[in-house]
């Protein structure tokens, strides 16, 4: 059993929108633009050329940019931004992103799938995945530390991504104080529940 | 010889009906020069496995040694002693006496170890130099930003030569980027050697140790296992 | 990038050798005296009670080595005073040399006033003399040296009007007045100066020796009679041992006083500082380390109060001096002040306050770690174990007391400590039980007496000190109260300040007036009766007087061989038996209850028994004789003497009288001697004077009230009214002192939407709470130690000052409540909390 802790919502909408928000700074060639890219976001999202032509290709279909090379010749083309890019971008950027509608989030389901399936801990389910989303988060934290202080993209990026694992974690905390709560719907529980231990009792 | 190792700790609160057991049976051994994260919900028992193995409190059962020394073997006033010398403390919010400056506070555990006045206060200017607080010496802690008196409060945990930095949520009463930098503070004084605890509830302080050890119930149930390197999330990490 | 976690070279272990004995004082001792000086908001309070305790004790010290003035104004420095009347100078004199060396003689002329029947002493005596010399002081002019000079105290000059410069007319010559002079030591000692030899016609002389008494008592005048003789050397050291007593007494309670506000103090204090106490605790400071911090506080805050409240104790001192002065009636030398014992009242308040920081200090230092870092206090003990303690310790001090005989200083010392302290054991019980009787109180009330009995370590000292400052206010006023029941005999003076009495003749056996005026001694006649009455009634009209009450003596008609008018008035007696001889010794004259005078003192008819023979006011009457001069051979039964309150306690006042059933049962007459005149104001000395002048005329004399004041009385007032206002100011400090450690509380408290009103109860309910048990338990303690105290002669308590007690057990909760309610508001910053 292995999950990938990410979001697939939308990852293509994101590179889309980056690359017009290149574009705004001038004229710039594909290659470029992949390498910038990957500056910006501290090298913390990988782009392969096929992605950024593909995704260019799209932009200049809808009008978003155009190119001044000729067809084909995809490496040696430089691309600009429109005036419909120009105002894209910045409705892109103020729209909300769309986190109204809950995600299909495999996390979720398979905690569902553990409290009714009998023989299954669904504390040790919870462990395993808090455990491994902690262990992603001390590696992104090592990506931080390591980093030199000044690189403000990078550092923005990583506390997204920790922001985003940590939020996963709580709800994983969430969730088991929510089940021993009520052991009933725990069909069986390794252990029995223990009454927690107020903090207050602590001398 | 590990800096800490707690071995089948206990610790029973009360009698008969009111009886509350914070500890059960906890093994943790922490080498010099590691961080070990505490994590675990409120009532987990996190705060009583800090305290007592800062020998603030004595387990009901199961020995702590620091350095090798057992804490049960001690008198009261040689715990003291290991206190003021071999272990650092940091709380959540209340760390510094108000009458003493930054630097007197800092220089306070070698002071009371009987440590000249001058020597103290050259070690105290050494420790807030290095939190780049050198500047900060001679103010009152009335004075200083919430995150300014934790990083005095650290370089008093560390002053000396420490072996042990016990902190309980050091950065509880923080905003995330202040946590961080204590955090990394802390980070940075445990590759100089020193063992470090930090108990909290919070991944992301926890994810600043090299390892994550989860209490439940005042059990320890699971722990992170020890990386592999910095470089492993970048190959087997999400591609975008 | 990379990083690796290079494991370190594991660190050695950690030495646990002792620091060096004494390592880290400079820290504590700099810590501690930051906290004093940062926190000295905080430390306010406790300073202040400090302060108070110190002064207090200080000025009472020097009150209590000054009220009784020393016997200088009688005797001088000498051992021993012969009175001798009618003398004859010379060879008295002379017969005195040769008894006993060195003698100082003055001499006595009495000059009579017009229209008084006291009259002004004329001394001849030296300025320089071998003893009197402690007797005189010239305020100013200069000393009466040759014949025609004299001196006057500023008393008689208003008498007789003279200035310095002026002349006086003496008994058929004319003194030119040179000077102002008084006694130093007996300042209502009222008398004229003139040089040793300067006196005329002597009616008194006074030899001053240093020989010891019993050898005076064989000494014989040749000239005249011995009316007395004094010897100082008994009394003087009585006084002493007593002063001592009474300064031991008083610096006893004082540090007692000074121990419990310090308690309650630093008690508080270290709650206040739990949390900063845990942590260094936890950073590694040893136990010893951690009580040095709140003994190094408890030292200095004594130092800073024992210093300021010396300081302010002595500046009150000398301030108060010249007012203190009039009050005792005799000059105080602004240093005699019983230094020792204010500087070790001082030292002992810094010790005191060390030894009190020491219970505080040495729990905080054993608490759990864990406990005081989380700020939470150690539950209080069960108050009944306390309790038990406190009734023993209470019951302990009774008994020291009662043992000590009011002499054993040790039992005294010990007694008084042990009785303190059995109510500062007792005061949580007593907190216990109001906390009880509060469940159905409202919420404000209830919180504030549940905080009282949760917090009960401090708001227990602070009741034993409310409760001490009680009892020492509640101690005073019923001992002023038992003063005053013991004192009927001697009473409030001749007559108070708003009458007057016109005599025809003086009852009490002083010269018959009549007789000195008509130079007869036969008893009035109906017309000189008249021409008396007539002027005791033009003085009652130009005084505003309520008309005139006649003052009738009862006088045997039938005759007695061989005596003089007076020996016809029938009188109270004491019958004595001296070597086979019977006689009997008169206490008093009555006069005859006439009507008039029961209806003047509204004494009704109903409120006498119908066999009573004597009413009185004096209480040394009981089982006395009543002795009408034709059967005054034989010894009678004891009269039927019946006490009232209702009659007056002044000497010249009708303060006994005989009952009309009584007077004509024994065949008894009445007789005008005097008229009893009352205004509703004092009189004023130009009233008196024009007085005078119109009973001069008439050949008769007035008689006022001849004491300014009665000091012992006075000072007995002002205590009673100091006491109480100490135990105000302490109780407000204690109250300020334990409200001041819920601000957290009154703060969750306005949150939560509590009206200034509810805060304002709050205060109130906890001061009128302390009050209540304050005064309670001061008042049973005072009463207690009280009764030990007097235990052979409990009569003494006999008279309860009832009117004090309950300002003091019912006042002082109301005066609580109403201050709480006014002055309790909430803090001004309720937002700010202070970085601890």
């Amino acid at each position: 059993m292995h999950t990938r802790y990410t979001d697939d919502r939308g990852g293509s909408m994101s590179v889309r929108h980056a690359l017009l928000a290149l574009l705004t700074e001038g004229p710039k060639y594909g290659l470029q633009l992949r390498q910038e890219f990957e500056a910006r976001t501290g090298e913390v999202w990988p782009l392969n050329v096929g992605q950024v032509y593909t995704t260019l290709q799209r932009l200049e279909r809808d009008g978003l940019v155009e190119s001044d090379g000729e067809d084909g010749a995809g490496t040696q083309k430089s691309f600009r931004i429109t005036a419909a890019g120009a105002i894209e971008l910045d409705a892109w950027l103020r729209t909300p992103p769309d986190l109204s509608s809950p995600p299909r989030d495999e996390l979720v389901i398979k905690v569902l799938v553990a409290i009714r399936v009998p023989g299954v801990d669904v504390h040790e389910v919870i462990q395993t995945h808090r455990r491994r989303l902690v262990e992603l988060m001390q590696e992104w934290t090592r990506v931080k530390r390591n980093a030199s202080g000044d690189d403000l993209s990078l550092a923005l990026v990583v506390d997204a991504e920790l922001f985003r694992l940590d939020s996963v974690v709580r709800w994983l905390d969430a969730a088991e104080s929510r089940l021993r709560r009520s052991p009933v719907s725990t069909p069986a529980p390794v252990r029995p529940p223990n009454k927690p231990v107020r903090e207050g009792a602590r001398r | 010889m590990s800096a800490l190792e707690l071995s089948r700790v206990s610790k029973v609160y009360g009698s008969g009906a009111g009886e509350v057991h914070a500890l059960r049976g906890v093994d943790l051994i922490v080498e010099p020069g590691e961080l070990v994260a505490v994590m675990g919900p409120s009532g987990s028992g996190k705060s009583t496995l800090l305290t007592i193995a800062g020998s603030l409190e004595e387990p009901s059962r199961g020995e702590v040694t620091v350095g090798g020394l057992p804490l049960s073997r001690l008198s009261r006033n040689e715990k003291a002693a290991l206190r003021r010398r071999a272990i650092g403390y940091v709380f959540q919010d209340f760390n510094l006496l108000a009458g003493l400056t930054a630097a007197e506070n800092v220089s306070l555990p070698l002071e009371l170890d009987g440590a000249p006045i001058r020597t103290a206060r050259a070690a105290a200017l050494a420790a807030l130099e290095r939190l780049d607080l050198a500047g900060d010496a001679d103010r009152f802690p009335d004075d200083l930003s919430g995150g300014e008196r934790q990083r005095v409060a650290i370089a008093r945990a560390v002053v000396g030569q420490r072996h042990l930095l016990l902190a309980d949520e050091p950065s509880g009463a923080l905003d995330s980027v202040n946590g961080e930098s204590v955090m990394r503070l802390v980070r940075e004084t445990c590759q100089a050697g020193v063992a470090g605890v930090v108990v909290t509830h919070d991944a992301q302080l926890a994810s600043w140790a090299d390892r994550v050890v989860f209490l439940r119930d005042g059990r320890i149930v699971d722990q992170t296992a020890r990386p592999d390197g910095p470089e492993s999330l970048l190959e087997t990490g999400p591609a975008r | 990038m990379t990083t690796t976690l290079a494991a370190p070279a594991p660190a050695p272990a950690p030495a646990l050798a002792p620091s060096p004995a004494g390592a880290g004082r400079r820290a504590i001792r700099r810590w501690a005296w930051r906290l004093l000086r940062r926190e000295w908001r905080q430390q306010l309070l406790v300073l202040a009670l400090l302060l108070t305790a110190v002064a207090a004790t200080t000025v009472g010290l020097g009150v209590v080595v000054n009220v009784t003035s020393d016997d200088q104004g009688q005797f001088g420095t000498a051992t021993t005073r012969i009175d001798i009347s009618n003398p004859d100078l010379g060879p008295d004199i002379t017969a005195a040399r040769r008894a006993f060396g060195t003698v100082e003689a003055i001499e006595h002329e009495n000059v009579p006033v017009p229209g008084s029947i006291t009259p002004v002493d004329l001394r001849g005596q030296s300025p320089h003399g071998r003893y009197g010399a402690p007797m005189l002081q010239l305020v100013s002019g200069s000393w009466p040296t040759g014949a025609g000079q004299a001196a006057v105290t500023a008393s008689v000059a208003s008498t007789f009007g003279l200035k310095i410069g002026g002349s006086w007319p003496v008994n058929g010559r004319t003194l030119r007045v040179v000077g102002i002079v008084e006694n130093p030591k007996d300042l209502q000692d009222g008398f004229g100066l003139v040089a040793p030899g300067q006196i005329r016609s002597p009616s008194g002389l006074t030899l001053l020796t240093g020989a010891s008494g019993t050898a005076a008592s064989h000494f014989r005048a040749p000239g005249g009679n011995v009316v007395s003789i004094m010897s100082n050397g008994a009394s003087a050291a009585q006084r002493q041992r007593l002063q001592a007593l009474m300064v031991l007494l008083l610096a006893t309670i004082g540090l007692s006083f000074v121990g419990l506000l310090a308690v309650a103090g630093f008690t508080v204090m270290a709650q206040r500082r739990l949390r900063a106490l845990g942590m260094i605790a936890a950073i590694g400071a040893t136990d010893r380390q951690v009580r040095r911090v709140m003994l190094a506080n408890g030292a200095a805050v004594g130092t800073v109060g024992a210093a300021a409240g010396t300081a302010l104790g002595l500046a009150v001192w000398f301030a108060l001096r010249p007012a203190f002065e009039h009050v005792v009636g005799h000059r105080i030398d602004p240093l005699s002040i019983p230094w020792w014992a204010v500087a070790a009242a001082a030292s002992l308040a810094i010790l005191t306050a060390v030894a009190a920081s020491w219970w505080p200090a040495r729990s905080a230092a054993r608490m759990p770690i864990v406990a005081a870092l989380s700020g939470r206090p150690t539950p209080p003990q069960p108050a009944h174990r306390f309790a038990v303690l406190g009734v023993g310790l209470a019951a302990l001090g009774f008994v020291l007391l009662v043992l000590a005989h009011a002499q054993h200083t040790v039992l005294i010392v010990t007694g008084i400590v042990a009785t303190t302290g059995g109510m500062l054991l007792l005061a949580p019980l007593g907190i216990r039980a109001l906390a009880v009787t509060a469940r159905r109180a409202p919420v404000a009330v209830r919180l504030a007496l549940r905080d009282l009995a949760r917090y009960q370590a401090r708001s227990g000292a602070a009741l034993a000190a409310a409760s001490l400052a009680v009892g020492i206010a509640a101690t005073t006023a019923i001992n002023a109260a038992a003063q005053q029941a013991a004192d009927r005999t001697l009473s409030g003076g001749n007559l108070p300040v708003n009458q007057l009495v016109v005599w025809l003749q003086d009852p009490n056996g002083g010269p018959n007036l009549h007789a000195v005026a008509a130079g007869t001694s036969s008893a009035p006649s109906p017309a000189v009766i008249a021409r008396a009455r007539g002027a005791a009634e033009s003085i009652a009209r130009t005084v505003n007087a309520h008309g005139t009450l006649e003052l009738d003596v009862a006088v045997d008609p039938r005759p007695v061989p061989g005596t003089v008018p007076q020996d016809h008035y029938a009188s109270v007696a004491n019958p004595v038996s001296d070597q086979g001889r019977r006689g009997f010794n008169v206490l008093t004259t009555p006069y005859l209850a006439t009507p008039a005078v029961l209806d003047f003192y509204r004494i009704p008819a109903a409120r006498t028994d119908a066999n009573t023979d004597i009413l009185t006011a004096r209480n040394d009457l009981t089982g006395m004789q009543l002795l009408v001069p034709s059967e005054n051979s034989r010894f009678g039964q004891p009269a039927l003497i019946q006490t009232t309150t209702l009659l007056p306690n002044y000497t010249s006042a009708p303060n006994t009288l005989i009952t009309q059933r009584a007077a004509t049962a024994h065949g008894l007459v009445p007789q005008p001697v005097g008229w009893l005149l009352q205004t509703a104001h004092p009189l004023t000395s130009a009233q008196i004077t024009d007085a005078q002048h119109r009973a001069t005329a008439a050949g008769i004399a007035v008689e006022t009230r001849t004491a300014p004041g009665d000091s012992a009385q006075k000072l007995r007032d002002y205590a009673t009214v100091v006491g109480a206002l100490i135990a105000l100011g302490v109780l407000a400090m204690t109250v300020g002192l334990i409200r001041g450690e819920t601000a957290n509380d009154l703060r969750t408290f306005t949150a939560a939407g509590a009206s200034s009103h509810t805060r304002r109860t709050l205060t109130a309910a906890t001061a009128a709470a302390l009050a209540l048990l304050g005064g309670i338990l001061g008042t049973a303690g005072a009463y207690l130690a009280l009764i030990a105290w007097h235990w052979r002669d409990i009569s003494y308590l006999d008279h309860p000052p009832y009117a004090d007690l309950a300002v003091l057990v019912v006042g002082l909760p109301i005066a609580a409540l109403v201050g709480g309610w006014l002055f309790g508001r909430s803090p001004a910053t309720i937002a700010r909390r202070p970085l601890e």
